[in-house]
């Protein structure tokens, strides 16, 4: 496709050549000069050397002046990109096109005074232009395109769109419509709707107070349309909306700056575009909450991979925001009031968990229920909720008679345990005499601490728990989710929830054999091997990375493929993938999306974010058009473990997982993976998607 | 107005002394119902004797017991106990609640595979087993607890031959302070032995050693014997990671809690005298969590509990043959199930009530099972109703070793029912019938008629 778009530049054969010359220039400078290989290898810096180029292309004469001419204007844009760059990118703005406004000014206003640049004709005498580029049988093609009876306004579109290349032609514009549609449906819809929101704004205020020309519409009211409707923002339909209204606005900015410019015979280009895109990317950065128009957070560099990874990290990724907090008991305990209860737990104390051990009749005492010992709860361990200082202890409230009490010490026997700066957690009504930590004590993540008890306003024995701001026994409760616990009589595994009332939970276990299998650690690597379809034997190294940012990746070394991964005691996640889809890294990533890391064979869930998956290119081309409104694709994964010991050294336990995808509500099975583990870690993963067979083993 | 209930006549020895509020009421209510099923139409439907197991006492067991130990502990895993009752009905329940299987012979670990227990699940107790059954069970990575030294020798030997590296842990006997001390099975703790099998496992490159094993005894009515089990148990575990550097992955309590039975010569009744199993739990898990391991090394618990999960869900019923009076005046009732059908006649003095509404005239009397031998005695000494024949009666607590030690002797043995959490009846084991016994019998042909050529 962009061998596409070149070719169309090259239909102004002089100006697709100085397009070519002035960004090899810049290329080569710029990574000479030592600067940021990304952002080199995205265009970040090079894209205005590229319009530059087209447009003295298309506006001069060639000849040893003009070259050198192109030449120096092509460093003085990357200067400029740099240098802009430098002072925007630290805010998060992008420079867009001012670094080629500027320099073609500078070159254009004077341009009379370069005696031996000449202005080019061959834009009046562009036949001729196109012979010398094509021949006959180009020009025969060019004038059948030329020849087509379009509808008015799709002419005005297609136009417009070969405007942006400074050129005035159908074929380019069919070109550029084409590469838009195949590259991204919203781009495409969005340059649609950026055009009839101008055409009608013309119509509307008159088309010469509106100042609409091909180029304008093209390069300044498509452009900010797919620069804001699907760019730096996440789109979907408040970012089409605005679309809509940006349009004219551009519009105003354009006229003003067109009458202006006019006194100083400058031509505004594309700054209209950019001013406002800017401005406007700005404007909505000051915002305290996004909820609508969210900017992209991660630049993927399309508009549909950026949607569906964040609708698909929205819901995922947040629970990574959350320290991993686990129930403060072993085995399975009863919700006896949650969260804004009906008994104790209001207001500032709202966000509370009261649990109780109930029996099959639910409940929770034996033998009459007169003495605390018949209480069931009564006297069991009370764990730590995760790793932390211990830094208030009570240990010596007497243990109230069952019915009673105490509301001169409300809390009765606690402890607060500091687990990061500002969250807290307080277990409360704590058996006397039963702690068996000391303030100062660092404990870790289920390690006994008490014992529950009736202590403090606590008419009979239950065990409170409850996250908080502050060290301060009884301070303000925080609404704070367990990371992961089962949920007993629904049989499923909650993941970053509040138990409800009434709602049997427990705690999962760790199994160490899988937890070391998939904590791969930073600076090692695995080799793996499979065969393809031909036999021939393909071998992957994959090495574990640690980013700037802390963030951990898997790295193919032969395909250059990069997991992104994280890894907390209970689940592994893959969070990202980039890379070639061929590589044994991405069917890996597929088949091990996430993992629970314990022996609890209880189904995990997950959804996937469809441009990762492999599927009917016409239905997810369709899903891209209708994605910001409403996804039609769904791409939903199961893993469950099938066979399970409580043993390190057994030989091998097998996870399955599969990929479903969902159209329209109709689900059909995408991919199936079987991953087996022995002690030594991952051993072999096997991924089926249709025909394809995939069979991989770890070579030592 | 009902018709009035016939009561034959009886003579009763006049008692003095105070009087009491409580009158001469006895604790003889009638059960005319097993988990809402009515005895007398299940003894219609399936016929006298008749053994009826309840699906939700099993479940409610398990899960108590469950709990009582899981809230205590982080790692706790049972393994239902085979010999104690190994009907595939009833193991499945246990399995189903996610038990293990605990076998002590061929015969058992066979079964528990057909019951669809993974190999890595079953637990090989006992002394007896073949060097066959040794390799099976090492290739299907059970767990295999060995009890002596010639197991030991045969398991290294065999595990070379066949080039397996078997799971193993050993059995170990120790003074727990209770009488009589079983230290017939295992190595001995005191004396060193234990410690010297220990030492050649570690020392032999094809067994991989996991855990210990110990089994104190049965029908335990002491908490404190398991703490002193568990802290030797725990102090072995310790010093093979010390010495050895090796972190075992359990220790296997056994079992030996007491269901709430009456023991013969006790006192008092059982559900007086029997410590709960809370304080079992306690004893357990207090010596264990305070012993100083780390929270990753905490060994898993292992409880191979059978008499106390299933005792109380098994049920005897069965009908009076005649009552006769003995010749010191004693009243005699015959039942029609005796030692053959309910031999833990021999070890409990069982709890029997009628299966209808009785009078309340009551006479110490003694229940006789229908063999024709001196020995067969249900209850040497009971107060009951006057029963009389074609009563039904009704006896508690027979779900453990009833069903895989009764006798074939004299009679067949009878149907045995489940009563399913829905309270639907199903027969999980046929009564015997004359071609079943004679299925397994071969005749010489010489023997085949009476008359002698």
């Amino acid at each position: 496709m962009a061998i596409a778009v070149m070719l169309a530049t090259f239909l102004n054969f002089y100006a697709g050549l100085s397009g070519l010359v002035a960004v090899i220039i810049a290329v080569l400078l710029a990574n000479s000069l030592g600067f940021d290989k990304v952002q080199l290898r995205n265009g970040v810096l090079s894209f205005n050397a590229l319009i530059t180029g087209i447009g003295l292309g298309t506006y001069f004469d060639p000849g040893i002046v003009f070259f050198t001419l192109l030449a120096l204007s092509s460093v003085l844009t990357l200067i400029i990109s740099v240098a802009l760059g430098g002072r925007l990118f630290k805010y998060g703005l992008p420079y867009l096109s001012i670094p080629f406004v500027l320099t073609f000014w500078f070159i254009l206003l004077p341009s009379s005074l370069y005696e031996n640049l000449g202005l080019t004709q061959r834009n009046i005498f562009w036949i001729n232009e196109m012979y010398s580029v094509g021949g006959n049988s180009l020009l025969s093609i060019f004038q059948y395109i030329e020849s087509w009876e379009l509808n008015k306004l799709l002419e005005i579109y297609l136009r417009s769109l070969s405007s942006i290349f400074f050129q005035d032609n159908l074929i380019t514009g069919v070109i550029l419509a084409v590469v838009l549609l195949l590259s991204s449906r919203i781009f495409f819809s969005l340059s649609i709707l950026g055009f009839v929101s101008a055409y009608i704004f013309a119509q509307f205020s008159g088309s010469e107070a509106a100042s609409i020309t091909y180029y304008n519409i093209g390069a300044n009211f498509i452009m900010v349309a797919i620069a804001i409707g699907g760019f730096f923002v996440i789109p979907s339909r408040y970012s089409y909306l605005w679309t809509i209204l940006l349009v004219p606005l551009t519009s105003i900015v354009l006229v003003f700056f067109t009458k202006l410019f006019n006194y100083i015979q400058l031509p505004v280009f594309s700054l209209p575009y950019s001013l406002v895109t800017i401005a406007f990317v700005h404007f909505l950065q000051q915002r305290a909450n996004q909820k609508k128009l969210i900017l992209t957070p991660i630049q993927h560099y399309s508009p549909e991979t950026n949607l569906y990874a964040y609708l698909n990290n929205k819901e995922r990724l947040s629970r990574f925001l959350y320290y991993p907090v686990q129930l403060p008991f072993w085995g399975e305990w009863t919700v006896t009031q949650g969260h804004d209860g009906t008994f104790t737990h209001k207001d500032e104390w709202g966000k509370a968990f009261d649990f109780m051990i109930l029996d099959d009749e639910g409940k929770s005492y034996q033998s009459g229920g007169l003495s605390c010992e018949d209480y069931y709860c009564f006297g069991k361990p009370v764990t730590a909720p995760a790793d932390g200082f211990v830094v208030e202890t009570i240990n010596h409230i007497e243990d109230n008679p069952v019915g009673e009490v105490n509301t001169t010490h409300n809390w009765g026997n606690s402890i607060v345990i500091q687990h990061v700066p500002g969250i807290y957690a307080q277990l409360s009504h704590l058996k006397k005499d039963s702690l068996k930590v000391k303030k100062g004590d660092y404990v870790k993540s289920g390690d006994v601490l008490a014992q529950c008890g009736n202590s403090g306003r606590s008419p009979y024995p239950h065990l409170h728990f409850q996250i908080q701001n502050n060290p301060a026994v009884g301070a303000e409760t925080s609404d704070y989710p367990i990371s992961y616990y089962l949920n007993i009589k629904q049989k499923n595994l909650e993941q970053f929830a509040r138990p409800a009332e009434g709602d049997v939970v427990s705690n999962l276990r760790q199994h160490p054999l899988l937890f070391n299998a998939f904590n791969f650690l930073p600076d090692t690597s695995i080799k793996f091997c499979s065969r393809d379809e031909s036999g021939n034997e393909i071998t992957e190294h994959w090495d574990a990375y640690t980013d700037a940012f802390n963030y951990k990746y898997l790295y193919s070394r032969e395909t250059d493929a990069v997991a992104y991964y994280t890894c907390d005691n209970m689940m592994f996640y893959f969070t990202a993938f980039y890379g070639s889809r061929k590589s044994l890294l991405y069917y890996f990533f597929l088949s091990a999306y996430k993992i629970l890391l314990s022996d609890t064979p209880v189904p995990v869930k997950d959804n996937i974010p469809i441009h990762l998956l492999k599927k009917k290119k016409l239905i997810s081309s369709l899903n891209d058009f209708t994605a910001p409104f409403f996804n039609f694709l769904k791409a939903g994964y199961t893993t469950r473990v099938e066979q399970i010991n409580h043993f390190p050294d057994t030989p091998e336990i097998q996870i399955s997982t599969e990929t479903i995808l969902t159209v329209l509500g109709k689900q059909s099975p995408n991919t199936e993976s079987r991953i087996t583990i022995n002690q030594y870690g991952i051993d072999s993963f096997k991924y089926i998607s249709g025909k394809k067979v995939v069979h991989a083993k770890k070579i030592k | 107005m009902n018709k009035k209930r016939y009561e034959r006549p009886t003579l009763r020895k006049m008692n003095t002394g105070l009087m009491n509020k409580f009158g001469t009421k006895t604790e003889n209510e009638p059960v005319t119902h097993i988990e809402s099923v009515s005895a007398k139409g299940l003894l219609k439907e399936y016929g006298s004797p008749l053994f009826v197991i309840s699906e939700k006492q099993i479940r409610r067991n398990f899960q108590n017991a469950s709990r009582i130990f899981k809230t205590r502990y982080p790692k706790v895993q049972f393994a239902w106990s085979y010999k104690t009752n190994y009907l595939d009905a009833v193991c499945q329940i246990f399995h189903q609640e996610g038990s293990w299987a605990e076998v002590v012979s061929g015969f058992e670990y066979d079964k528990a595979l057909r019951n669809g227990v993974p190999g890595y699940k079953i637990i090989f107790n006992g002394p007896d087993k073949t060097d066959e059954q040794l390799v099976t069970a090492a290739k299907n990575n059970s767990l295999i607890h060995i009890d002596h030294y010639d197991e030991l020798y045969a398991l290294i030997r065999l595990s070379e031959e066949h080039r397996l590296k078997p799971r193993v842990a050993i059995r170990i006997n120790m003074d727990t302070g209770i009488y009589p001390k079983w230290d017939r099975f295992g190595f001995n703790f005191e004396n060193g032995q234990a410690w010297n099998a220990l030492t050649r496992i570690i020392n032999s490159p094809n067994l991989d050693l996991v855990g210990l094993h110990c089994h104190i005894g049965t029908f335990m009515l002491s908490p404190n014997a398991y703490a002193t089990a568990a802290r030797n148990l725990c102090e072995l575990t310790w010093s093979v990671k010390e010495r050895y550097g090796k972190v075992l992955q359990y220790v296997d309590l056994g079992g030996g809690f007491p269901s709430t039975n009456t023991l013969k010569g006790a006192y008092l009744p059982g559900t007086d005298t029997v410590p709960s199993l809370d304080q079992f739990a306690d004893a357990i898990t207090d010596v264990i969590l305070g012993y100083g391991f780390s929270q990753e090394e905490l060994p898993l618990l292992i409880l191979e509990s059978g008499r106390a999960l299933i005792d109380d869900a098994g049920y005897l019923l069965g009908t009076v043959l005649a009552t006769k009076r003995l010749s010191d005046g004693r009243r005699a009732t015959i039942l029609d199930f005796g030692l053959n059908t309910l031999f833990t006649s021999l070890w409990y003095e069982h709890k029997v009530s009628p299966a209808q509404p009785m009078g309340q005239q009551t006479e110490e009397m003694i229940l006789y099972g229908p063999l024709c031998m001196n020995i067969d005695v249900v209850r040497e000494s009971i107060v009951m109703p006057l029963l009389e024949k074609g009563n039904h009666v009704v006896v508690h607590k027979v779900g453990a070793y009833n069903m895989t030690q009764w006798m074939q002797f004299i009679t067949l043995r009878p149907n045995i029912v489940l009563i399913d959490v829905e309270n639907n009846t199903h027969i999980i084991r046929k009564a015997e019938t004359m071609e079943y016994i004679d299925s397994l019998e071969v005749v010489p042909e010489h023997l085949k008629t009476i008359n002698r050529h």
